[in-house]
């Protein structure tokens, strides 16, 4: 997220080199499952893993208006999902440059929610 | 005369360096005390502080990102050349210009943030080889590019720059 809490950052959204960006899927659970989730699944010993400070809610309309799938898979964990769709091409800097776009767009969607924990979520051994 | 390509137009106070191509007297003179001012401006406690404060950022931000799978998943180290083009970007914005948020991209890249409020931003990553790719909103419009790094900041970026500042500092009179 910025420094003034705000919104989540472009690049939080940015595919890893599969293509496929991990993220849960959130719908009709509460709020604390949702961080439960969070604290079973993404917090562990690896470095930048030890603490949560925050989630942005992406309502699945705001990937289909970018031309992106969430497909459920359930696979490491259950509720796990993932984004793909992300466009692709012959040219790495064009691709890189459609990718960004998208990017910025869904950090900057007002139906993007950014949620902060009231403090953060961390790991214990 | 176009003296300036790289402006920040609507914004007082804001010193772009110039790139003129005029030959006349004056306006070598106009070139000369303009360079002065943004002498001046660059070698300001406040303006150098800003500008140090956000190197001193992306120096912490090399040593978090320094080794494979610093973020947890996987994340490329910052790569050096990545880095160094992104001190370069930063020593080349103009004097009073906003400042990013500076951030480690998990293919090594760094990544420099403005947001100036809702549906207004401007990304910019810079790779190794000094490539800047971008996107901009402003409200409904998403602007995106790639262009390179030199000594100066690409037009298409300080364009972008230029009228995020603008938008913004127009609210803020009104």
């Amino acid at each position: 997220m910025n420094k003034l809490r705000t919104r989540p950052m472009p690049d939080s959204f940015y595919p890893p080199a599969d293509g496929e960006l991990s993220v849960v899927h959130s719908t009709g659970l509460p709020d604390h499952e949702v961080w439960e989730i969070g604290r079973t699944h993404a917090l562990g010993d690896q470095p930048g893993r030890d603490r949560i400070r925050g989630r942005a809610d992406v309502p699945v309309k705001a990937l289909i208006d970018r031309k992106l799938s969430a497909i459920r898979d359930d696979n490491p964990f259950k509720r796990h999902t993932s984004v793909i769709g992300w466009p692709t091409s012959d040219d790495a800097d064009q691709q890189k440059q459609q990718r960004t776009g998208i990017c910025l767009e869904l950090s900057q969607d007002p139906d993007v929610k950014l949620i902060i924990p009231e403090s953060p979520i961390v790991h214990t051994a | 005369m176009n003296m300036m390509e790289a402006t920040f137009e609507g914004m007082p106070g804001l010193i772009a360096p110039a790139r003129s191509t005029a030959e006349s007297d004056f306006a070598k003179v106009i070139d000369k005390m303009r360079e002065d001012i943004r002498g001046e401006l660059l070698t300001s406690y406040v303006m150098s502080s800003a500008t140090e404060k956000v190197l001193t950022e992306l120096w912490e931000v090399r040593s978090e990102a320094s080794s494979e799978g610093w973020d947890g998943y996987g994340a490329k180290p910052l790569d050096q050349a990545s880095y160094e083009f992104a001190i370069r970007f930063l020593n080349a914005l103009p004097a009073s210009a906003p400042l990013p948020e500076v951030s480690a991209a998990g293919d090594g890249e760094v990544a420099l943030d403005w947001i100036f409020g809702e549906r207004k931003a401007l990304t910019v990553t810079i790779g190794r080889t000094g490539r800047c790719t971008f996107a901009w909103m402003l409200g409904q419009s998403t602007h995106r590019g790639t262009v390179w790094i030199d000594d100066e900041i690409p037009a298409a970026i300080a364009f972008a720059l230029g009228q995020l500042a603008r938008d913004a500092s127009a609210n803020r009179v009104r």
